[in-house]
């Protein structure tokens, strides 16, 4: 429970100086600092690239191929068939960063709501409900990704519903451990003898309690599905082209990486790399902040 | 004992029937209808139709779902859609050399993992261990894909140490040398992931064995340092290794998917890909089975081998 939210219910004079020493720890967090300002300053591109991008991002241009690094006109190079390498950087994490954060952000719900019930229900049915979740957990999630690019149409949906299969394992089960233990403390006993319902318990007693974690857990879980969204779509499961796409930048790179043009490949790469980075040290920051 | 590892056993069957129950069902809510897909436009309806009865598209789906799993034990699986000949011939082959990089990126995993969390762990705070946490940190969020090329380009192109890619080289004599050349790179892109999992966890298990009481007091009675870390702490961690091994066997294998198209490694990933892209359903149903039953008998075997190593079961628990 965060210190900032309990001063504001129920001690009105406090809550500038604790909710101020919040914000000071994770201030004080170099990392979460850094990963908030790569962040904004990532999210603010994705919004405002039409207007950053010197170039159409999918204008060929079979007379400026692979140009080097610094050209006039082309800051970041030219791919093998002329379009503006910087352009597609800029618009190329849309769709990785709406993916990540609806799918794990559904996930998230998905997980919570399966970590209380199975932590609420009965012995037999929570057993059989985690087992099911171990496998999942383990279970190689390209298959997954497989089986959903043979069902629906390649593109944005196979990676949502793969982060989403692949996420709520995880969150399920931290949800799950934390319930059970915040279960047996003397609060919920206390709700439960003045007569609150079990479905009351679940959602006004325990569930504040398990918020933080949830998103400082969620955070995390989105920098990692960026990379691997990134990965799927470079095998061709994933965004389709036209849309520029990191990872589809990436694997289109791969033909000319070795033949002296790196940049086309490894400026997406590198973009993926720093959000995931972000990602994490926000979640770290958090850490530091909501559960100290 | 031997009672539990037979409980293990019939769990399996369920989860068995629900995988090839959802793999089977790829087939049926595909977008494109299979025979209209594959044969010519220029077909009568009356044609498409028995050819529909031919393959046995026209009967209830539970007698299909029966006659497909029929036919997945006896006639390896039917008849390709793109190639016209028997999916086990195209799957098979490939599997195995899936399998072959599997194991190897399994092996990479858990040796390297566990000496870059053992090192670090042992070293906790120092130099080593800070670059070695900044490794997994920057490691665990690299896209594969790049990383493979980057791999390709410094171990192929630039040192000329590795081929580029293939499981064998052409002129050579295909020996078991050959294929180990051909093994360290694609292994290794295809196992970072899990390894710096394994790397992290080993090291947090260092760490609290090490500051834990007992080993405190076999530190204050003298026992050498070597002595400790192999037979207490190494001892305590091993459990553990095991599981999270289980559990990384998963990733392994989305890695080896990932890392087969860079390396073209003539494996299972790179069949499924190429049956994705022409709707060929009975190859992209046996691949997918195959490797989700592959991965059932591994987490069975996990989950046995870790009952064996826990001592209450060993010693005539329940």
């Amino acid at each position: 429970m965060s210190a900032g939210t309990t001063a504001v219910a129920d001690v009105p004079q406090a809550p500038p100086r604790l909710r101020r020493s919040a914000l000071a720890r994770f201030a004080r967090n170099r990392e979460a600092v850094l990963g908030l300002a790569v962040l904004v300053a990532v999210v603010a591109v994705s919004v405002l690239a039409p207007w950053l991008a010197p170039h159409d991002p999918n204008a060929a241009n079979a007379d400026d191929v692979l140009a080097s690094v610094g050209s006039p006109g082309h800051l970041l190079g030219t791919d093998e068939q002329g379009r503006d390498v910087l352009s597609r950087v800029l618009y190329g994490g849309r769709g990785a960063l709406v993916v990540s954060v609806v799918s794990v952000t559904t996930a998230v719900v998905i997980g919570t709501a399966l970590g209380l019930f199975a932590a609420f229900a009965g012995r037999r049915t929570s057993g059989v409900l985690m087992r099911v979740i171990d496998l999942m957990f383990a279970f190689p999630v390209i298959l997954v990704a497989l089986s959903l690019a043979a069902v629906l149409q390649l593109g944005a949906w196979v990676l949502i519903g793969t982060v989403v299969f692949g996420a709520v394992p995880y969150v399920t089960r931290v949800v799950f451990a934390e319930a059970k233990i915040e279960r047996e403390k003397d609060y919920v006993e206390a709700a439960r003898s003045l007569g609150a319902s079990e479905t009351a318990i679940v959602w006004t007693e325990v569930l504040p309690n398990l918020v933080s974690s949830v998103v400082i857990y969620g955070t995390s879980l989105v920098g990692v599905n960026i990379v691997f969204t990134a990965s799927l779509s470079a095998l061709g499961l994933g965004i389709q082209p036209p849309s520029p796409d990191w990872g589809r930048m990436i694997s289109e790179g791969a033909k000319v990486l070795v033949t002296g043009s790196p940049g086309v490949a490894t400026f997406p790469a590198v973009a993926i790399l720093l959000v995931a980075l972000a990602f994490n040290w926000i979640g770290d920051g958090l850490r530091d902040v909501l559960n100290p | 004992m031997a009672r539990r590892i037979l409980w293990r056993l019939v769990y399996a069957v369920p989860l068995l029937f629900v995988i090839s129950l959802l793999v089977f069902f790829i087939s049926q809510a595909g977008p494109a209808d299979p025979v209209r897909d594959v044969l010519s436009q220029k077909m009568s309806p009356a044609q498409i139709e028995e050819i529909r009865r031919a393959y046995g598209l026209d009967r209830p789906a539970w007698e299909q779902y029966l006659s497909w799993l029929k036919d997945m034990f006896t006639k390896g699986g039917g008849i390709s859609l793109s190639v016209r000949s028997p999916v086990s011939g195209i799957v098979f082959p490939a599997f195995r050399n899936t399998l072959i990089l599997d194991a190897a990126a399994t092996l990479l995993t858990v040796v390297l993992g566990v000496a870059i969390g053992f090192v670090s762990g042992i070293r906790h705070g120092r130099l080593v261990d800070r670059a070695a946490m900044l490794f997994v940190q920057i490691g665990s969020n690299l896209p594969i894909y790049w990383f493979g090329l980057i791999i390709i380009w410094l171990t192929a192109v630039e040192w000329g140490w590795l081929p580029a890619g293939g499981m064998h080289d052409l002129r050579g004599d295909g020996g078991l040398g050959d294929l180990l050349l051909h093994l360290i790179a694609p292994a290794f892109a295809a196992s970072l992931v899990s390894m710096l999992i394994i790397a992290r966890f080993v090291r947090a298990a260092v760490i609290e064995s090490e500051q834990s009481d007992y080993i405190r007091t076999y530190r204050s009675q003298g026992f050498g340092r070597g002595a400790i870390l192999g037979k207490h702490i190494g001892r305590n961690i091993l459990p553990p290794i095991v599981n999270i091994t289980g559990l990384t066997v998963g990733s392994v294998i989305t890695g080896v998917v990932f890392v087969e198209t860079i390396f073209s490694w003539p494996g299972l990933g790179s069949v499924l890909l190429n049956a994705i892209a022409g709707s060929d359903y009975p190859v992209i149903q046996s691949g997918i089975l195959l490797v989700a039953v592959t991965f059932v008998i591994v987490n069975l075997v996990t989950d046995v081998v870790l009952d064996l190593l826990n001592p209450r079961l060993r010693h005539g628990g329940a």
